[in-house]
């Protein structure tokens, strides 16, 4: 899976150059090529100020200008390159969720084809677009946007065959809509639209493609795929399911997003860190076993702009750090049976929750040859079908044995572990975000 | 023009429901949304409380709520729904709980509504997801629980009506049970034709689908005739508060930050000829005791507004 991280709120229009830097010495080696760099939607907010600001500090102010957006792309391309980082994947500018107006429409059009021109240009294998939402009407939302984005998908077609390139996704994002000041369910948040939308537009391109006499998309052929970016923080700001959710569009899924956020705006954290007194605010336990469910293997990028944006600078760098782990965590959750895959044999650390939780969601496939405690009183004992054995009978284990260790104090269990003289094969598991987890527990109840 | 009505919860009292009835009656409601569920609360439910309301026969249910019945008909008020207590299960409790909620608490409250002449029951469906792990699931276990009163409701002519619910993670309002229209849809088409009757439908809660995000137009426009009841109120899109309907703003032009304007069409196209009635107790707790029949003849007012631009009159 391809951890990616969005660099709004790090890297700045003026001086890339230490934004990228902190997210490469946090460990990410992709960003996405987001010409939000140089056009965020700021930039549409007070567009006379925005244009006076552009100007006095001698930038394009790209919303006038969106044929000069490769020129106002150029510090951050340069500054890629010098840090030899990838970026597979782009994001196109977009319009603020409060726009009525629907003429502003024509404004970031050009906008968004020069940024598909830009992915496909520097290798991108996909962009991620929104659709158009600004002074549309709910009924009018497929007519209005599926000229637009069959004509993304042409502009793409365009390029590879300049370039010589075979295959590029047109990546289009659920939405929330904005409704007076509360964010509500908006374009392709319904699954149901997502499988028409996705569908209807594979299959309208290629008949474009056909009645432009450009023959029929084959192998040989330029291949432009149309699907789904998943924004979890979109779906979460007014609590979709997104399990639910993540189930049902599993087919169209090209890209994920991933952010932690509030119930009341649209916010940029890293996850797992928006938190009530009483929980986390994002179902991570739904977008987990969701992504889990789906074994999605796509990219997987982080949104934290606003977290990022509001770190003091001093601290950014460890923020980034934090986040890039978060990622290696969120993707470990996703692939835990990873780590069991790797083994002959299986033993375990722990009998008590955990422990079962393991038997029950991965114990028929990966069956343990026992489970450990350190407790002598349950030495013997029968735990759930699997016997409980002392920790010295990890001494002596058949080879390529992993020991999963199943209980919350990890790194007191990892540390005895090290002082028996085994460091080799110790994994961890979690069962935060399990299927059956909530059930398991009620019935030990 | 549709009529108007309001749930009893803060209105009617059991040592007067006269006086209840009467101020209904007065502020311009001519329907009922009995609130049954006040006599076994949630509350105490979720404490594995039971206070024993429905241990009593229904022989001495039906004497309880006689002077109820007869203060609505003298105040020229109907019936026209009411409220299950609610939850119907409960994870954690002790299973003679659960048992105690289908097996007495559910078909006495059948009963009552029969009692008191009421075509609709308003029950939420199970909040499982949690434990049991999807949504279809979840519906299994209430579909099941339901299947115990559906006989009733078919003999009893009587349609229970699931509504729209939420559940929450850390304060924040999540989709619960019965958030998704098409699912909704074909669940109450198979069951109906199950039954032969119309032993289910819809009851459309705004305040929980504006927690939600939910798209009141499109949800409206999906179940169609399903769609029975109404459980109508307002809030600010964070937390379920049950208030006036435009209340809430959130911008500086202060537009309503919910789609009265969509609920209005979706009604008007589906040909709503059912009851439009507030779900807003809350009203009447806030509101000091010498505004709140104001307070309620606003409510009433509200619903007029809507009935005329349902109606297009």
């Amino acid at each position: 899976m391809e951890i990616i991280c969005n660099p709004a709120g790090v890297v700045d229009e003026k001086r890339p150059g230490q934004g990228l830097g902190d997210i490469t010495a946090a460990g990410f080696d992709q960003v996405l090529l987001s010409t939000e760099f140089c056009c965020d939607e700021k930039k549409f907010k007070s567009m006379s100020q925005e244009r006076r600001i552009a100007e006095a500090e001698h930038l394009i102010y790209v919303p006038d200008h969106p044929e000069q957006l490769p020129e106002a792309m150029k510090p951050f391309l340069e500054m890629l390159r010098q840090k030899k980082m990838r970026c597979d994947y782009a994001l196109a500018s977009h319009l603020p969720r409060d726009r009525k107006n629907f003429e502003l429409n024509k404004t970031i059009i050009p906008i968004v084809e020069g940024a598909v021109r830009l992915a496909v240009q520097n290798g991108c294998k996909g962009i991620i677009v929104r659709p158009l939402y600004a002074g549309v009407d709910v009924e009018e939302e497929w007519e209005v946007n599926k000229p637009y984005l069959l004509r993304l998908g042409e502009v793409a077609r365009e390029e590879l065959q300049a370039l010589e390139q075979k295959h590029f996704q047109i990546l289009i994002e659920n939405q929330c809509k904005y409704q007076e000041g509360h964010l509500v369910r908006g374009i392709l948040s319904d699954p149901a639209d997502v499988r028409e939308w996705m569908t209807e537009l594979q299959s309208a391109f290629a008949s474009s493609v056909n009645a432009t006499g450009a023959g029929e998309q084959s192998d040989d052929e330029v291949q432009i795929e149309y699907k789904l970016c998943m924004n979890v923080g979109s779906l979460s700001v007014y609590g979709q399911d997104i399990y639910e959710y993540t189930m049902a569009v599993a087919d169209y899924i090209g890209a994920v997003i991933v952010h932690d956020g509030s119930n009341a705006e649209e916010v940029s954290m890293v996850p797992f860190t928006s938190v009530s007194s009483t929980g986390q605010l994002t179902q991570w336990i739904e977008i987990i076993r969701g992504l889990r469910s789906i074994s999605y293997d796509g990219p997987l990028i982080l949104d934290m702009e606003h977290a990022a944006k509001y770190c003091p600078p001093l601290l950014r760098p460890d923020l980034m750090k934090f986040a890039k782990r978060t990622m290696d965590y969120l993707v470990w959750q996703i692939h835990m049976a990873d780590a069991m895959k790797k083994y002959d044999h299986i033993v375990l650390f722990g009998a008590g929750n955990m422990c079962r939780n393991y038997l029950t969601n991965y114990g028929k496939e990966y069956p343990p040859l026992f489970t450990c405690d350190n407790n002598p009183n349950r030495w013997g004992e029968d735990f759930y079908g699997l016997r409980i054995e002392s920790p010295e009978k990890l001494r002596d284990l058949p080879e390529n044995t992993g020991i999963f260790i199943c209980n919350v104090y990890y790194r007191e269990i990892q540390k005895q572990l090290e002082e028996m003289g085994i460091t080799e094969g110790v994994e961890f598991f979690n069962d935060e975000y399990l299927q059956s987890l909530n059930m398991e527990r009620l019935r030990g109840l | 023009m549709l009529e108007i009505g309001v749930q009893t919860h803060n209105a009617v009292m059991d040592e007067n429901p006269e006086a209840g009835f009467q101020m209904m009656r007065e502020a311009g409601f001519t329907c009922a949304d009995f609130s049954l569920n006040m006599y076994l609360k949630n509350t105490d439910l979720y404490k594995e409380r039971l206070n024993g309301f429905f241990d009593q026969s229904i022989e001495e249910l039906e004497q309880f709520f006689t002077p109820h019945k007869e203060a609505a008909k003298r105040a020229g008020v109907r019936i026209h729904q009411m409220h299950m207590p609610y939850p119907n299960f409960i994870p954690s409790a002790a299973d003679s709980i659960n048992d105690y909620l289908l097996r007495e608490m559910a078909p006495k409250s059948m009963q009552i509504c029969k009692f008191f002449d009421c075509k609709y029951i308003v029950v939420h469906g199970l909040k499982v997801k949690h434990f049991y792990g999807t949504e279809e699931a979840e519906w299994e276990a209430t579909e099941k629980f339901l299947d115990r009163i559906f006989p009733m409701a078919k003999e009893m002519g009587i349609t229970i009506c699931v509504e729209n619910i939420y559940t929450s993670a850390g304060k924040h309002i999540l989709e619960g049970p019965c958030c998704d229209a098409r699912k909704m849809a074909e669940r109450i088409d198979r069951i109906n034709e199950k039954y032969g009757a119309e032993v289910l439908g819809f009851c459309f809660d705004t305040g929980h689908a504006n927690l939600v995000g939910i798209d009141f137009e499109k949800f409206i426009l999906t179940l169609g005739k399903r769609l029975k009841v109404l459980h109508i109120h307002d809030n600010d899109g964070i937390a379920d508060l049950h208030q006036v309907p435009f209340t809430f703003t959130r911008t500086r032009e202060n537009n309503p930050s919910t789609d009265w304007e969509g609920f209005v069409r979706a009604l008007r196209a589906i040909d709503y000829d059912g009851v439009l009635n507030f779900e807003t107790a809350p009203v009447l707790r806030s509101f000091p005791e010498g505004l709140r029949p104001q307070a309620l003849h606003m409510l009433a007012e509200i619903g007029q507004y809507f009935a005329r631009e349902i109606s297009g009159q």
